[in-house]
């Protein structure tokens, strides 16, 4: 089973976003495990996750999150902020999958 | 506190503020806009202080630029917000609308101490370049 964890500053608007993909998962019949959190609290996730999504507003921190977590197997991209911002959960649990 | 109403009545007509299908925007999807401007906006600013870390201040400038285009629309919606409560309509505070400031209220602290870090950066370049030392 996919794990995957969006990360933002705070860990509150992705946690919409994450409801949303919940509820996209369960449509499209897909086994997931979809969670949020902040960045600073990444770590306790860094060890269970295999896509690593990014909100927009820490878009910045892609390099750095590549660096860190590519080599270990871990996939990173950040969120379209087109799709953040209506909350398309589909849309990006689909992208995110086809990583 | 007062207890949040779904205010789906509640639409804003203004320029920045239309949905995919064409729509005026409700209060949920400008609470959204407005994070993720202001989020983008903020994003910008810290990669065009990497920029201008790394000696490249002209690609730090345009970042710096973008950021602004950004923040400008996230203003807007905020600016439409105050001025529809000023205008009498009621209104009551979601817990999300509140985390939108806050992000408003970062990019914009952000994005005006990242002119100056830039500023910065390109003094300390210019002394560099003439064989100053920074001690």
């Amino acid at each position: 089973m996919k794990k995957i964890t969006l990360v933002c500053a705070a860990g509150m608007s992705t946690s919409l976003l994450v409801s949303k993909m919940k509820a996209a998962a369960q449509k499209m019949n897909v086994e997931v495990e979809i969670r949020a959190t902040a960045e600073s609290n990444f770590a306790e996730f860094e060890n269970n996750t295999d896509i690593i999504l990014l909100g927009p507003q820490i878009g910045y921190t892609l390099k750095r999150m590549k660096e860190k977590y590519e080599p270990r197997g871990m996939k990173v991209a950040v969120i379209n902020s087109l799709d953040y911002g209506v909350m398309n959960g589909a849309k990006v649990l689909k992208e995110a999958l086809e990583m | 506190m007062k207890p949040v109403q779904q205010e789906s009545y509640r639409v804003f007509w203004h320029s920045n503020c239309f949905s995919k299908n064409g729509g005026p925007m409700n209060i949920e999807q400008l609470t959204m806009k407005l994070i993720v401007e202001s989020g983008t906006a903020k994003s910008k600013d810290m990669e065009a202080i990497e920029s201008a870390r790394n000696g490249d201040i002209q690609e730090a400038q345009r970042l710096h630029a973008e950021s602004d285009k950004s923040l400008t629309a996230a203003h807007e919606i905020q600016t439409d917000l105050i001025q529809e409560e000023a205008d009498g309509a009621e209104s009551a505070a979601s817990m999300i609308l509140v985390h939108a400031q806050d992000h408003l209220m970062s990019a914009m602290l952000v994005h005006d101490f990242a002119q100056e870090f830039i500023n910065l950066y390109e003094r300390v370049e210019r002394i560099e370049k003439q064989g100053g030392k920074l001690i």
